[in-house]
């Protein structure tokens, strides 16, 4: 993939995630319910996300399919969120999540799964 | 009314508000600045004069002998403006070459602002569709600032990831764009800029800019008109920051202050159409909040007077070239060409207040030739005696051939001019009536018992 998405064009990668493979029209559709945008912005949004090769177009219909996954762009976020918000270091990102006090009582389990399984496979 | 006449009006008004600005910046509420502005504005779009009426100006005139002295100190300079060739040997080829140089001069300024228009339109194409694709706002405290502050208009608030400052844009469906970083959890900052932002929507400042880019583009060639350009949009902010501070207390204004220099720390260039905070006038900007002081009655009052007064002034412009009904002893035919030759013919009293009513009744404009020779077959001369002295002359003139009044293009074109001279003979300004007078004023030479004398 070339450039980083932006904030726009993530939203309308999450309608591909989210759904598989879909036409840029039911995804101008999905999008203007949900954030209000018109066609002809949601169709420059998507053209964008091509050229940055994070959609794949086909004919016919125009049909989408999105080229990267989920986590590959969650990780790339969160990278650039720990390396600027957080001067680099995760450390201190999973401390503010932790100090945020709103994890559910089955979210701290998982978490401990995962500490877990983790020190596991460092073994 | 010609794009020359009317930035010639503009800029005498854009000078009076240079002057009113440069004494009263600190002591005035500063929206009497933008009112002044819009005036300004008003009179450089509107191809229309507001006809006061002659007797007003008149006495104005008289009871205020400073203003008849400015008003034709202005007219004397606009008629001393390097006009187009106005000299009168050899009509035919006088009228060519006019043409030629007048449709030259035409295409070229139309061309300049066709351009200026394209830069500026898009500009602000691009601006749009950026702004589009900006995502809601979801947290609470947007939705209940939204809440308390509603407007007929339906106002969004959005965020746009590369922001690095709030801007509005958008005059129908008003939307603030807040930068992706904003801290929501700063309300008192948060409430600071969507209260800025709510100003200039309520103030409709979006339309403001682009009607002042529309002056721009038709008045390219006047400097006075780009200075305008940039105080207005310096003025418009201040007069926001100015309501911001009113509303809040002056006792927060540091707090403001403080959170316009952080803002300023990161900035971006967004051109034309948007209300932003920009480094050059952030320091004016911040200078000017810690100087606001409380909005007085006598603050107000000013204003109005001020922003009154200049309308009358552009206004009382088209005034200028009335004919005093008061001062005048005889009104003469002196040559002309109706429905037979006809050398002075004095006129009925009747008569004669009828064509004197009739100039004063319609608009009229400057004229920098100064006045022409006949043309053709239609010519009418009018002398109109004054007790003191002086008189005011009246031509009349029909010139076979093709109009460039957009109103009245390839139509057969009219002249009519009244030129004042002193008792000595020294001419003053002359002045064109506005198109619409010339059915009347046929009505009225029809009228008149010409014959042979």
């Amino acid at each position: 993939m070339g450039a980083r998405l932006v904030d726009s064009e993530i939203r309308v990668m999450n309608v591909l995630w989210r759904e598989g493979d879909a036409t840029a029209k039911h995804i101008s559709d999905v999008l203007k319910a949900e954030v209000g945008w018109n066609m002809n912005t949601t169709y420059t949004l998507i053209k964008r996300c091509i050229g940055k090769g994070a959609i794949q177009r086909s004919e016919p219909g125009f049909l989408c399919r999105a080229l990267v996954p989920r986590e590959e762009v969650q990780e790339a976020e969160t990278n650039e969120l720990i390396d600027k918000v957080y001067d680099g270091s995760a450390a201190n990102l999973f401390a503010a999540l932790l100090g945020r006090r709103t994890l559910t009582a089955g979210q701290i389990e998982r978490l401990k799964k995962i500490v877990e399984d983790w020190e596991e496979a460092e073994e | 009314m010609s794009v020359l006449q009317m930035s010639l009006s503009g800029a005498v008004l854009i000078l009076i508000v240079l002057a009113v600005r440069a004494v009263g910046m600190d002591r005035l509420p500063k929206g009497t600045f933008v009112a002044l502005w819009y005036v300004a504005l008003a009179r450089l779009l509107l191809p229309v004069t507001l006809q006061l009426p002659a007797s007003a100006c008149l006495l104005a005139r008289e009871r205020i002998p400073a203003l008849g002295a400015v008003m034709d100190g202005a007219a004397a300079l606009a008629g001393g403006m390097p006009a187009l060739p106005g000299a009168a040997d050899g009509l035919k080829s006088f009228s060519e070459g006019l043409f030629v140089l007048t449709a030259v001069l035409r295409v070229v300024w139309a061309l300049i602002a066709a351009v200026i228009a394209a830069l500026f339109l898009s500009s602000w194409l691009d601006c749009r569709r950026e702004f589009r694709t900006a995502l809601p706002v979801e947290n609470g405290f947007a939705a209940r600032w939204l809440r308390e502050h509603p407007l007929r208009r339906k106002v969004e608030i959005r965020q746009l990831a590369g922001l690095t400052t709030p801007l509005t844009c958008g005059v129908l469906r008003p939307v603030i764009l807040m930068p992706k970083d904003t801290d929501w959890g700063n309300e008192r900052l948060a409430e600071y800029i969507l209260c800025h932002e709510y100003v200039h929507i309520r103030r409709f400042d979006a339309l403001g800019k682009g009607l002042m880019a529309a002056a721009l583009c038709v008045h390219w060639f006047n400097p006075l008109v780009w200075v305008m350009y940039v105080l207005f949009n310096r003025d418009l902010e201040l007069a926001c920051d100015e309501r911001v501070i009113r509303r809040f207390g002056a006792e927060d204004r540091k707090g403001y202050a403080l959170a316009l220099i952080r803002m300023e720390e990161r900035r971006r260039e967004f051109p034309l159409f948007i209300s932003r905070f920009s480094t050059r006038t952030a320091e004016r900007r911040i200078r000017a909040i810690l100087r606001v002081k409380k909005a007085t009655r006598v603050g107000l009052a000013v204003s109005c007077v001020l922003v009154a007064a200049l309308f009358l002034c552009g206004a009382a412009w088209s005034g200028m070239g009335s004919v005093d009904p008061a001062l005048v002893t005889s009104v003469s035919v002196t040559s002309g060409y109706t429905r037979s030759p006809v050398s002075d013919h004095t006129l009925a009293p009747e008569q004669g207040d009828e064509l004197i009513r009739l100039i004063n009744a319609y608009p009229k404009t400057l004229y920098p030739d100064g006045d022409r020779m006949a043309h053709d077959n239609l010519d009418v001369w009018v002398r109109i005696d004054r007790r003191d002295g002086g008189y005011y002359q009246f031509h009349y003139m029909y010139c076979s051939g093709f109009s460039w009044n957009p109103l009245h293009f390839g139509e057969d074109d009219y002249y009519s001019l009244v030129t004042r001279y002193d008792a000595d003979g020294t001419a003053g300004p002359t002045w064109k009536l506005d198109y619409a007078f010339d059915g009347a004023f046929q009505d009225w030479l029809w009228d008149l018992p010409l014959g042979s004398p």
